[in-house]
This record gives C-alpha cells, sequence and structure tokens, in this order.
C-alpha cells in the first residue's frame, strides 16, 4: 500500500486523490495494470484473480483460519477427517527435509557446475553425454559431469538414497534394491534414448539437452537463490498433493479394498508404478508417500520409487513440448515398462 | 504464486517446522528421532526466506528508481510489481549474456523477421523440406526455440501453422552438448507454483487445527502388524513394561519366555467387532501416514466401562487365546487382565 501511494504522489498524470486517496487508488491501479496482466496470463485470467493477488490471498488464507480456528478444529473433530489431516501432515512434514535439501543441491549444481562441464542440466543430459564417447572433453570434465550427474539423477544421489533409509527404517535392502533398480533403469533409459533419437539431427545428446527443459536459468548466486525458493515451492507442493492422494486413501478407501489390492501381486505393483506415474513426487520425498501406503508389499513400494522418478506426468508435459508427441508417445510407455521389469526382477532378488 | 507470496510460504513453513520441534509436537506425524532434521530444514527455510526477501525488495527499489529517472514507464504500486520483474530480467538478461548469446539473439531477430516476410505463405512447409526458404526456415525455428525458452513454439512459427516436428529440428542446429538457450532477454522465467497452495493448506493445518496423533479410528482400520518378527530375552522386572510389538512377538511365538511373569503394556482402548475392548498401539514407520497398529486381545479381570481412545497401563499375564483380525486375518494375541489403570497420553503416542 505504501508503494502504491508514493507512486500515485509521483504520478504526473495525477489520478485524483494521489497521497490522500490511498484505498481507492489501490482499484484505480489494478485496473489501469489490467493489458499488462492479461499479456502475461494468456487467457487464464478471471476477474477475481486480477483482483486477489497471491499475497493479498495468502494473508486472507492465514488469517481466516487463525479467526475460523474453533469452527476448523471442531469440523474436524476425532474421525475421519482428523485421520486425514494427521497423514496428510505427516507425508508433508516427513519429506519437507528432503525437498529442502535436495532443492538446495540441484540448485547448487545449476547455478555453479560450469554448463560446458555438465552439457546443459543435470540428469538425462548427462547420462548421455557420460554415454556417448565424447572428443573434447577432458577427464576432469567428465568426472564433475559423472558426479553432478549421480548427485542429481534420482537413482543414486545420496539425498535420495538418505531419504529412502529413513522412510524405510529397518529396511536396508529396500535402499540397495532402489539404488540398484535404479541404475538398471536409467542405464536402460540412456540405451533406449540413444537408439531413439538416433536418427535426430543433432544427436542424442541434443535431444536429451532440449528434453531435460530446465535450461533456461541462469547461474551463479541469483540464479541459486531464486531457484532454492521456486524448487521448494513446486517439488514441495507436489510432495503436498501426493500426501493428500495418500492420507485420502488410507482413509476413506474401504478397508476390505485396499486390503485386497495391496495383497493381489502383481497388480499392487502395476497400481503403484501408475500412481507415481500420475503423482509425479520429486524423488527424495516420494520415499515417503510409498511409505505411507504402508499395506502395499514392499516390491509394490519399490516399483513406485524406481518408476516414478523416470517416468512421470509432469517428465511426460515437458518431453512433449520440447520433443514433440511423438517421441513422448513412445518414449514414455517404454520407460515404465523397463521400470516395472527392473523392479521386479531386482525386487525379486533382493528384496 | 508471486515472488513475495512464495517467500511467505517459505516463512510459514520454516516456522512451521521449528514450532513442532520447540512443542515437541512433532512426534505426532514423525518420528521423534527426526527433530534434528526438521529443525535443520526449518532454519535453511528461514535464511532462502530472508535472501530471497532481501534481493526481491532491493531489485525493485533499482528498478523504481531508473523507471522514475526514465520516466517512460510507470510502475503502479504493488501491482506493478511484475511489470517491474519484466523489464528488469530484460534488463539483465542482456547485461548477463555474453556476445555470443547476444549475436544469437540478434540473428533470432533478424530471422524472425526474416520469417514473417515468409509467413504470408500458407503453412504446410516441411521442415527438412526442398524449397528455397528452408534452409532460412530452419534457422528460424531453430533460433526462436533457443531464444524464447520456455515456450518452444514462437509467435512467429505459431503464427504460419508451422509446429515443431517431433524429431524435428528444435534440437537440430544445436551443437551436442552446448549451452541451452540461456534465458533470451525476451521472456523472464516463470514457472507455474500454483501447487504451493496445498502447502499453505499443510501449513496452516499444523498450525492453527494441530491434528492430533491418530486414535482408535486408523486402529480398527487397518490390519494388525504381524507379530512374526525377532524375538529377544524378556527383560527382568515385575511386572515387565513391554511394548504392545514386543509382547505380541513373544505371544506368537509361543509364550514360553513369558511363563509366570506379569507384563505392562501401555496403549489405547479401541472397540472389536463385537464392542469388546481391545488393546493397541500405533507402530511408526516414516510417519504417522504408515503407522500400523499392534493389537492386543484383553480378557480376564476387566472394569465395566472402557471407552475407545482412553490410555491405559495394563498389567497382566500371558494367556493362549488368539484372535483374528477382522480386516486382515492376522492373529491378535490375548492377555489375562490383572489389573487396568487409566493415565495420561504418554509424551509419544507411537512404538517405533
Amino acid at each position: 500500500m505504501t508503494d502504491s501511494r508514493q507512486n500515485g504522489g509521483v504520478d504526473p498524470g495525477g489520478r485524483s486523490g494521489g497521497w490522500v486517496g490511498g484505498h481507492g487508488d489501490a482499484s484505480g491501479v489494478a485496473v489501469a495494470t489490467e493489458p499488462a496482466v492479461e499479456t502475461r496470463r494468456t487467457g487464464r485470467a478471471s476477474a477475481w484473480r486480477r483482483r486477489l493477488r497471491s499475497v493479498e490471498a495468502f494473508a486472507v488464507v492465514v488469517v481466516a483460519a487463525i479467526l475460523l480456528r474453533g469452527i476448523l478444529v471442531d469440523l474436524t473433530g476425532t474421525g475421519p477427517r482428523s485421520a486425514f489431516l494427521t497423514a496428510f501432515v505427516s507425508v508433508v512434514v516427513a519429506g519437507l527435509p528432503f525437498v529442502v535439501l535436495g532443492s538446495v543441491a540441484v540448485a547448487a549444481i545449476a547455478a555453479f557446475v560450469p554448463r560446458a562441464v555438465v552439457g546443459g542440466p543435470p540428469g538425462l543430459a548427462g547420462l548421455v553425454r557420460a554415454l556417448t564417447p565424447s572428443t573434447g572433453a577432458s577427464r576432469r570434465s567428465a568426472v564433475v559431469a559423472g558426479a553432478s550427474f549421480l548427485l542429481a539423477s534420482p537413482a543414486a544421489s545420496p539425498v535420495v538414497l538418505a531419504a529412502t533409509a529413513v522412510a524405510f527404517p529397518g529396511q536396508p535392502t529396500m535402499v540397495l534394491a532402489r539404488f540398484v533398480a535404479g541404475v538398471v533403469t536409467t542405464a536402460a533409459m540412456g540405451g533406449l534414448w540413444l537408439w531413439f533419437t538416433a536418427r535426430t539431427p543433432g544427436g542424442p545428446a541434443a535431444a536429451a539437452t532440449a528434453a531435460s527443459g530446465d535450461g533456461a536459468d541462469a547461474q551463479g548466486w541469483p540464479a541459486f537463490w531464486a531457484r532454492c525458493r521456486i524448487d521448494v515451492v513446486r517439488s514441495g507442493g507436489v510432495l503436498a498433493v501426493g500426501a493428500v492422494v495418500v492420507a485420502a486413501v488410507t482413509v476413506w478407501l474401504p478397508a476390505p479394498w485396499l486390503d485386497a489390492i495391496a495383497h493381489s501381486g502383481l497388480f499392487a505393483v502395476v497400481a503403484m508404478a501408475l500412481l507415481a506415474v500420475l503423482l509425479s513426487v520429486r524423488a527424495g520425498a516420494d520415499a515417503f508417500v510409498a511409505a505411507a501406503l504402508s499395506q502395499f508389499p514392499a516390491v509394490a513400494a519399490l516399483a513406485f520409487l524406481v518408476v516414478g522418478p523416470v517416468a512421470n506426468l509432469r517428465l511426460f508435459t515437458r518431453q512433449v513440448v520440447r520433443l514433440g508427441p511423438g517421441l513422448a508417445l513412445r518414449f514414455a510407455p517404454a520407460t515404465v515398462l523397463i521400470g516395472l521389469v527392473a523392479t521386479l526382477v531386482i525386487g525379486w532378488l533382493v528384496l | 504464486m508471486r515472488r513475495y507470496a512464495q517467500t511467505a510460504l517459505l516463512v510459514l513453513l520454516g516456522g512451521m517446522l521449528i514450532k513442532l520441534v520447540a512443542t515437541n509436537t512433532h512426534v505426532r506425524y514423525v518420528r521423534a528421532g527426526y527433530a534434528p532434521l526438521l529443525l535443520l530444514t526449518g532454519v535453511v527455510l528461514l535464511v532462502v526466506a530472508a535472501v530471497t526477501l532481501w534481493r526481491d525488495l532491493r531489485s525493485d527499489a533499482i528498478t523504481r528508481d531508473d523507471d522514475t529517472i526514465a520516466g517512460g514507464l510507470k510502475l503502479d504500486g504493488i501491482f506493478g510489481v511484475d511489470r517491474a520483474r519484466a523489464a528488469r530480467a530484460a534488463a539483465e538478461a542482456t547485461r548477463e549474456v555474453g556476445a555470443v548469446h547476444r549475436d544469437r539473439a540478434l540473428a533470432a531477430g533478424r530471422a524472425a523477421a526474416a520469417h514473417e516476410g515468409l509467413g504470408e505463405t500458407p503453412g504446410d512447409l516441411e521442415p527438412t523440406g526442398m524449397h528455397a526458404p528452408t534452409t532460412a526456415l530452419e534457422t528460424v525455428r531453430t533460433d526462436s526455440f533457443r531464444t524464447d525458452g520456455r515456450r518452444p513454439v514462437s509467435g512467429a512459427a505459431a503464427g504460419s501453422g508451422l509446429r515443431p516436428q517431433p524429431s524435428g529440428s528444435p534440437a537440430s542446429a544445436v551443437p551436442a552438448g552446448s549451452s541451452p538457450a540461456s534465458s533470451g532477454p525476451t521472456t523472464p522465467i516463470r514457472r507455474r507454483t500454483s501447487v504451493g497452495w496445498v502447502l499453505v493448506a499443510a501449513a496452516v493445518s499444523v498450525l492453527v487445527i494441530a491434528p492430533p496423533a491418530l486414535g482408535s479410528f486408523s486402529v480398527v482400520r487397518a490390519g494388525t502388524l504381524d507379530g512374526s518378527r525377532a524375538v529377544g530375552a524378556v527383560p527382568e522386572g515385575d511386572p515387565v513394561p513391554m511394548t504392545l510389538a514386543e509382547y505380541a512377538a513373544q505371544a506368537t511365538a509361543g509364550g514360553q519366555a513369558l511363563a509366570g511373569r506379569r507384563v505392562r503394556l501401555v496403549g489405547f482402548v479401541i472397540a472389536g467387532p463385537r464392542r469388546e475392548p481391545f488393546l493397541a498401539r500405533l507402530t511408526m514407520g516414516c510417519c504417522a501416514a504408515g503407522a500400523q497398529p499392534v493389537k492386543i486381545g484383553l480378557t480376564g479381570d476387566l472394569p465395566g466401562m472402557l471407552t475407545a481412545d482412553t490410555w491405559v497401563e495394563v498389567v497382566g499375564v500371558y494367556t493362549d487365546q488368539v484372535g483374528h483380525d477382522p480386516v486382515n486375518g492376522a492373529p491378535i494375541p490375548y492377555i489375562s487382565v490383572v489389573e487396568v489403570a487409566t493415565i495420561e497420553p504418554p509424551a509419544n503416542p507411537y512404538e517405533s
């Protein structure tokens, strides 16, 4: 509000009021900025959205929640709604530390590891670069590229493995199985990628760079802080959505049904893999979502952990945009299949 | 979600985690040993929030000054923040990108201009076709892809009805492994963050409602944990304090080790299918959502009234009576009760 009044003051056009009519000004200002807003969020802006900005909405939500506290507590009671809230909150609280750790690690890599070394953002691009024989790269840059890939990959990242160990206490085999199955899946994916994109102009590496998508970020400290914040908000939000789904399933799905699905063998494994594809929870936090569905057997949880990070809706939409639907439609189901096969084999061997 | 709202969310989350640990209520949701990690995360969140807030405030102030001096673009209070941001991002981009990128951007501009001339011919041009303008087109598409960062189909390309082909040229002119489009000076980086509102819901739930630890509702819905874990020796003491899981394991193993010993169990009461009382406790794996119950049947000298969700301390002796959980068919061992006392809920409601 202070800003609005200051700018009203220096405005030579002088909307009526200026310093005095602070409140009246605010609404006039909102109208005045409409065209700019329109162009930015094309087609999505509705009237109330333009007026109620997220900062104000945020304040409204928090204040309303505090004022209506008594009603909210009564509303949740002690039955299913209370259990739902507890389950939801518990998954978020358990997963949040690893979301933050992972975001900081990825932001650091994106911001400080030289682009020329990694060859685009870490992840698939890094893997393909490691797989394809590179002519110009020195040994040192290969080492850095490999290390960044490891740190950022869903299979071998220390953050992800630590999260898995925490989420499945007393089951160290789960960590081992995830590591092995994840590496196998990623390697198979890399091979598949080379095969699919062999005819792509520029070769697989260029396609991978395009597919990874996060390439438009700048480097250095500003990029690091900005990316930390946005990654925590987005990954944390996706984790929270997963937590809502899991809490709803454990609380409201009839117990015999859940039990029947959980003990249906292969179907349970496939169901968990598909759930992972739908929820798209970031590797690191996904272990908590999988562990929350404790009725399911360990192999099904492993399927969630192996398939989720390599094939999910978030990745798929990005691949469609970057590579076109044809390539993405062939690549994504193949990845799910590879993940499932790796899960079953490794799960049978290790778990 | 705007930048300031994101920062506010980070503050809310950090505060939530620190409050959970400070009031020791985190044991309702996660394992007790999780506290240091939660504290560290809370501090990191607050640091990120503080730094980003400081940067935002500072850069907004700078942009405001610039605009006032330039006199061209008027910023309208807090609602003008994003226009300011766009201008700033553009300025930063032009300042930061090297000569290479500037050249590329210029090339893109020239190519786009050329393309707009071509755009009057109807679309359906093959991206790798054999017409004369092909090379020009390819340059356009590649460059517009690269400089546009987040939007692969640039306005010019989309306008002429050109669509990127699957195996097509977005990547075609990208040298393998080269740096991908380091944000052209056109669009500021923008990703959707609406999903953050679900996090707001979580934080508000914790801070305002503070949902209690799971109780009888969740226990009745879930099948009892199979007592097939390794059994150790029964510790000293009379009565022997045991967790429900330990007792269930001993009982499933035959109960010889419990012969002639009095056992003390702590848990809460749930009602069985025929309203008979059971003693229950949730065993936490990673978090409350995945907690699995252990149920012990109560027999013997019971008081007339036991209400669900009351915490009790039971002293009793082993009995070979076994029931079956209606949910998953797992065996439920019984204990023959000697005495029952109502107690306050323990600090940590879960067994780990």
